[in-house]
């Protein structure tokens, strides 16, 4: 039976496990790492990069490198987020047929699923290689706020990638599981999640094999990158104070000026100094420069200092959302590998006033926990693990602008409910289903799933026709909605399909067209 | 790699060449034939694909009256590239304060066709690892080496090919083979199988 894979995709960087004689286990990359950076880049050549290849040229080439299209994913081109997104990426997002961004390097147009399948395939070859085996199954991990589309845009990015996602699943919650906190009687859980570019909290309710999302928080637009660009920002200032040369619109200079914040920042996790040494950074008339600067940790807590003190108040915002209070906090959870940091892990532990849980490494916790959920899946005494629930209400628009509600938010998925409605003039014919989602009480501050029309109703004064109207969402978290006219069993239903979901052909056109990559990809 | 006998290899080696040298004289139309013919035969060689590509980038409109420019600077060139020394000749040329000629441009051109195979022949088909030699790290900062060369040597890691190097340093292809090997010939790099 082929092995069902774990994958963490995250913004910044994703990582994929597998259960092995009954361990889950991060599988390496060719190179020796554990994680492989969400990028990818075509250069002046034409060639395709993807994971740390990519990243090396991510500022060199920034036009034609794309990073972090998660942010993007599933979105509508007018959505807020997507429009910051367009003011602080290098490359250019337009958008597209669909109403959905879509992103152009290298002279090609991509979805975002397409760039999601792009990783997710480096992911899956990552694995293939070391399990030397075909893997064609995955389950995948989703922040716990990702709506309908954007979680049927992650399952079109596995099909790219030539998966079959069997399971979408919250990052807390495969967090959780991962720390084996799936155990009888009750207990809140707070998970930090600082990853390379967004953070998130969680306060999570477990109780007896169901996993509530009590609420969420976080912003998407703050990570360990912006702790690299405070280190990368206070070496060129004593760069051009100590040697009078501005590197600011050096892409060269800049990109190992990236490369050597990130790792000094990591290397400070652990030691109290470290040098940072950049030979021949630069040159002028009396020629080369070298840049040597020591970093203490001391410097780099003053330089972030803010940046985490923000993360705490999205914590405390989190907590009011939840109903709860840090000391009702059962046990915390750090993810994301900025959370290794002495600072982060200090903070959180005088917040919650205990000490984060140890033993699995922060930045590859989500992906064990989806390798435990995966294996759990082929288990068929225990497919279900743990219980997730829909994070947002869903229901229908209703006469007057109203917003009618048949899935409550934080019910238990799978889940399948109905509800009869009827008519409102004398004679309609036909009634026109809005899908939404949201918690608002009027359908125009929702989101619009989908839409279809049940027709062919009979001649009737209003209030007379009955329509059921039945919601289905799978363990995904993927609704499928139908009508049915009670009185001619007319039925019609969609899979609710949104913005930047793609057919079947569009589906398999991309993947013939990365298949012809697929060989510069294993170069 | 080439299928098939030594005698296709030869006429492979002998189109490109020739390409080079026309390509030399400015007779970019013809050298571009030769090297199609070249990859008629050998389809997907890389060295042609190279040639193609650099001069695609480098092509310019040429004409204008001849003008008497600077011929010693040039025959100098043509001295220490009949001296072995083309990297020394192409610096005197691109360096010259004078304006550029047909005849400068066009042995510029010749130039670094000529190291471009130089260069390919010394680093091969790219697929090595290129890995620091040991020791060089010590002494670095007495060298005199431009930021591009700093910069390729900051992604040297052991693991990267030099394909690999060359495709994400951004550089102009010509420059970044020349990089490697000037830091090769000066014992900073070496390579070697994964």
């Amino acid at each position: 039976m082929s092995r069902v894979i774990g994958i963490d995709l995250g913004t910044t960087n994703s990582c994929v496990a597998v259960m092995e004689n009954g361990q889950p286990t991060v599988i390496p990359n060719s190179g020796g790492y554990k994680t492989t950076p969400s990028m990818f880049g075509i250069t002046q050549d034409g060639k395709r990069l993807v994971g740390h290849l990519a990243k090396r040229q991510a500022i060199t080439n920034a036009r034609n490198t794309v990073a972090a299209a998660k942010r993007l994913i599933g979105r509508r081109f007018d959505d807020p987020e997507v429009q910051k997104s367009i003011d602080l990426s290098p490359y250019e997002i337009v958008r597209g047929p669909n109403g959905d961004p879509r992103i152009k390097a290298g002279g090609k147009t991509f979805t975002c699923p397409e760039i999601s399948g792009i990783i997710l395939r480096e992911m899956k070859r990552v694995a293939e290689e070391y399990l030397s085996e075909t893997v064609q199954e995955a389950v995948i991990t989703v922040p716990a706020y990702f709506n309908d589309s954007q979680r049927q845009c992650t399952k079109d990015a596995g099909k790219i990638a030539g998966l079959e996602v069997l399971r979408i699943i919250n990052e807390p919650t495969a967090a959780a599981l991962a720390y084996g906190m799936n155990r009888p009687g009750e207990e809140k859980i707070a998970v930090y999640d600082l990853g390379g570019g967004t953070f998130d909290i969680s306060i999570l309710d477990m109780s007896d094999g169901v996993v509530e999302v009590l609420a969420t928080s976080g912003n998407t637009f703050l990570g360990g990158e912006d702790f690299d660009r405070r280190i990368v920002q206070h070496l060129v200032e004593w760069f051009e104070e100590s040697e009078g040369m501005d590197l600011r619109s050096d892409t060269m200079a800049l990109q190992r000026l990236k490369d050597a914040a990130e790792k000094a920042k990591c290397d400070l996790s652990m030691r109290d100094v470290v040098e940072i040494n950049l030979p021949f950074i630069a040159s002028d008339s009396e020629g080369p420069r070298h840049l040597k600067f020591e970093l203490t940790r001391e410097n780099l807590e003053s330089l972030v200092h803010d940046v985490v003190e923000g993360t705490l108040k999205s914590v405390e915002q989190c907590c009011v959302d939840a109903g709860v209070q840090a000391s009702d906090i059962d046990q915390v959870v750090l993810v994301g590998g900025q959370s290794r940091m002495p600072l982060v892990q200090r903070r959180v532990t005088e917040y919650f006033g205990k000490r984060p849980h140890r033993g699995v490494n922060p930045d590859e916790v989500v992906g064990l926990g989806a390798a435990v959920q995966a294996a759990a899946l082929l288990d068929s005494k225990n497919d279900m693990l743990l219980l997730d629930v829909t994070p947002l209400s869903l229901g229908i628009g209703t006469y007057g602008g109203h917003f009618a509600r048949l899935i409550e938010r934080n019910t238990t998925v799978p889940v399948s409910k109905g509800h009869v409605f009827t008519t409102t003039r004398d004679d309609q014919s036909a009634v026109k289903i809005c899908v939404l989602q949201g918690e608002s009480d009027l359908a125009a501050e929702n989101d619009l799933l989908g839409e279809f029309v049940l027709s062919g109703i009979r001649p009737a004064p209003k209030g007379e026709p009955e329509v059921e109207v039945s919601f289905d969402i799978d363990a995904n978290g993927i609704v499928s909605v139908s009508a049915r006219d009670l009185a001619t069993d007319k039925e019609q239903s969609i899979t609710v399909s949104s913005t930047g979901t793609l057919s079947d052909v569009e589906i398999d056109e991309i993947i013939e067209e990365h298949d012809l990559y697929e060989v510069q990809l294993r170069d | 790699m080439l299928d098939g006998s030594n005698s296709k290899e030869k006429k492979v080696s002998t189109l490109l060449q020739q390409g080079l040298e026309l390509y030399g004289t400015g007779d970019v139309a013809r050298a571009f034939l030769l090297w199609s013919e070249a990859l008629e035969i050998d389809p997907g060689n890389e060295e042609a694909l190279d040639y193609m590509r650099d001069a695609d980038r480098r092509t310019k409109p040429r004409g204008g009256s001849p003008e008497a420019g600077t011929p010693s600077i040039v025959d100098d060139a043509r001295r220490l590239l009949r001296s072995e020394n083309g990297e020394a000749a192409l610096e005197l040329l691109t360096n010259a304060p004078a304006e550029a000629t047909l005849e400068c441009e066009a042995m510029i051109e010749l130039l670094r066709a000529n190291l471009f195979q130089r260069y390919r022949l010394e680093l091969g088909d790219l697929s090595q690892v290129a890995r620091l030699v040991d020791g060089a790290a010590s002494d670095l900062h007495s060298r005199n080496l431009p930021p591009s060369a700093g910069f390729l040597l900051s992604m040297i890691d052991g693991m990267t090919a030099l394909g690999d190097l060359v495709s994400v340093s951004g550089m102009d292809r010509f420059e970044a083979l020349r990089s490697l090997s000037r830091m090769h010939q000066a014992g900073i790099i070496s390579w070697g199988d994964a």
